[in-house]
């Protein structure tokens, strides 16, 4: 996937994604996450989401996806910077309160004990 | 002669080493060679060494001459390798089979060795000459590709005019360089003038009466003449040019005033355009002849314009090409498809293009220049968009109905609502409506001004299901909350299914203070 970016940083692996998280390529998103995440052993997942224009339904299934993933290996997923679309689609069906998120780079930091 | 960088590379085919030796005893001196032992060989080292020349001997082990000759000439498609058989048996069947099989030349075993360079030389000869032919074509076809691109910058791109206007272009040219030209520009006084126009002929002849036909019109810009005008000095001209030349200019020019509620426009000898508004499509038949003849009056004519309204203009192109039966699709099956679908509100240029293939069959090849220009004038209030239940289109569809409403409706949160209302009910029809096959979607939007957004998406398959839910699922579910989202963000959100039809009404209302004035 071109508009999706990695980076290590301690015990946390940050994805950034550009662009639209839709049905056309949550499958793809997943599938990336989930190699990543066996290649890296980290012990949070960041997805920076400030860059994402829309996120349908399917979105929101790939983020619990994650969610449910890490929680059940005992590590965290942080949703960093949500834009404004994505914090609406996630409003719509009430989770933003499901999901951990950090706007900032103090919130951030604060979640990750550092 | 040939000039010693052209060297010429020559493949020996024999299974006898005893005749590869005593080719390469006498060719070695003129040429770079390479030998092969049997058919197989000889296919190999076509691959590898590229021959100009191959002395090629018929009766081989493994694969035959004629089998090699097969590959080159079917399978490598190497139409320009010079092969000279080889053989004892010079009865004349066997010949003529070797020939239609793509041999150029024959040499009967044994062979004299004078026989022989002659032979080879005069397949050299051929090569240089081929060559000669290669770089003339590269260097005009360098030429042509340089004025289709220079071409190419003479037409403009297309992007909405102002708020309330808007041009959608489409241009494919036949050959590199075309006689199509197309142009729209706005005047000092703020008349937008469109230009369709077709100089006879292809290529770099067409290419520059286009440019010559694009400079006189932007002069009309500058200048600001009037349509009138502007045809005489046309004319005028072409006269001057290609008078008593066989080349003709047929060319549409309109001019849309701001505010005012007309269009004036001169047709002279090209196909008529269509304008649709309120219901009806109208032509622009001709009202003068094609330029380049003989000099002549132009008057124009004027027609009432009640926005919204649409005018498409296209060259002949898009109808003179063969369908199915052989037969030329032509112009009146091209406009009732184009009227069809501007009285179904779903013009676009893809849809007539998706049209053609439909009404066709087959995708048209088409034979000429292809060109047209969409303009659209005022905001329509219904409009019909359609694409194949995948999910790319989902996010196509959604899009192309906010263009759509983002005409009427700044709010960029009210457009956001719609884009993933429309994205949902999309990917609902795309994963349930027509199981694992593929099928067709269509959004109908209707909009009330001041007021609301009515979308339908319907579907011709099984709808939604039985079991569609609109409850919202648990925090931890992967998936079923499209429906749930799109009956928060709408005010009404009802589902029917008739005519074979299933259809998912959206009502979204939008505030008064919402809407662009």
């Amino acid at each position: 996937m071109e508009n999706l970016s990695w980076l290590r940083e301690g015990k946390s692996l940050i994805g950034k994604y550009q662009g639209e998280i839709t049905m056309e390529i949550t499958q793809d998103f997943k599938q990336q996450v989930e190699k990543t995440l066996e290649r890296e052993q980290a012990d949070f997942l960041i997805l920076d989401l400030s860059e994402v224009s829309f996120m349908d339904s399917s979105g929101i299934g790939f983020l619990v996806a994650c969610n449910t993933r890490m929680q059940s290996s005992g590590k965290a997923l942080v949703l960093y910077r949500p834009s404004s679309q994505v914090r609406k689609t996630l409003g719509l069906v009430q989770l933003m309160s499901h999901f951990d998120v950090a706007d900032t780079q103090d919130e951030l930091s604060l979640r990750l004990g550092v | 002669m040939l000039e010693k960088s052209e060297e010429v590379r020559v493949l020996l085919v024999d299974d006898s080493k005893t005749a590869l030796r005593l080719l390469t005893y006498i060719l070695e001196q003129h040429y770079k060679l390479c030998v092969a032992e049997d058919g197989q060989e000889a296919i190999a080292a076509h691959g590898a060494f590229h021959p100009d020349v191959i002395i090629l001997d018929m009766n081989l082990p493994i694969k035959s001459g004629l089998e090699v000759m097969d590959h080159i000439r079917n399978v490598a498609q190497d139409h320009d390798v010079q092969i000279v058989m080889l053989t004892a048996h010079d009865t004349m069947g066997f010949k003529a089979t070797a020939f239609h099989a793509g041999a150029n030349d024959f040499l009967a075993k044994p062979f004299d060795r004078e026989e022989l360079l002659a032979r080879v030389g005069a397949a050299a000869r051929q090569v240089s000459l081929t060559r000669q032919l290669r770089q003339a074509y590269d260097r005009i076809s360098q030429e042509i590709d340089l004025v289709a691109g220079l071409q190419r910058r003479l037409l403009p791109s297309c992007t909405p005019i102002s708020d309330k206007a808007a041009v959608d272009c489409f241009y494919r040219p036949s050959g590199r360089a075309s006689g199509d030209y197309y142009d729209f520009f706005t005047l000092p006084d703020g008349t937008l003038r469109v230009v369709m126009a077709d100089v006879s002929g292809h290529g770099a002849r067409a290419a520059f009466l286009m440019a010559v036909v694009r400079t006189l019109m932007r002069v009309s810009q500058t200048h600001y003449l009037t349509l009138t005008e502007t045809f005489s000095l046309v004319n005028t001209h072409l006269l001057s040019t290609i008078w008593e030349e066989p080349d003709f200019v047929s060319i549409l020019g309109l001019d849309i005033a701001p505010g005012q509620k007309s269009i004036t426009y001169i047709n002279a000898g090209h196909c008529p355009a269509l304008f649709h508004q309120e219901g009806q499509v109208q032509e622009l038949m001709p009202n003068a002849a094609v330029l380049g003849f003989f000099t002549q009056e132009f008057v124009p004519a004027v027609l009432t314009l009640v926005e919204p309204a649409s005018l498409f203009l296209f060259t002949d192109g898009w109808y003179e090409w063969r369908d199915k039966d052989q037969g030329i699709y032509g112009l009146e099956r091209f406009q009732e498809l184009a009227r069809k679908l501007f009285l179904e509100s779903r013009f676009s240029l893809e849809a007539l293009g998706q049209g053609l293939e439909d009404d066709a069959g087959i995708k048209p090849v088409f034979l000429d220049d292809v060109t047209a220009l969409w303009v659209r004038l005022g905001r329509p209030r219904r409009l019909v968009f359609q694409g194949v239940s995948s999910p790319g289109n989902s996010r196509k569809l959604a899009r192309q109905v906010v263009a759509a409403v983002g005409q009427w409706v700044g709010d960029a949160d009210t457009l956001h609502d719609l884009d993933i209302m429309v994205t949902e009910a999309c990917a609902n029809v795309s994963r349930h409506a027509y199981g694992e096959g593929l099928g067709l979607i269509e959004v109908r939007l209707s909009v009330t001004p001041e007021r609301s957004a009515d979308v339908q998406v319907v579907d011709w398959g099984k709808g939604f299901g039985k079991d569609i839910n609109f409850e919202k699922p648990s925090p931890e579910s992967e998936c079923g909350r499209g429906m749930f989202i799109i009956q928060k963000l709408s005010d009404i959100c009802d589902m029917e299914s008739r005519d074979g039809q299933n259809i998912l009404h959206m009502v979204k209302k939008i505030r008064k203070n919402l809407w662009k004035t």
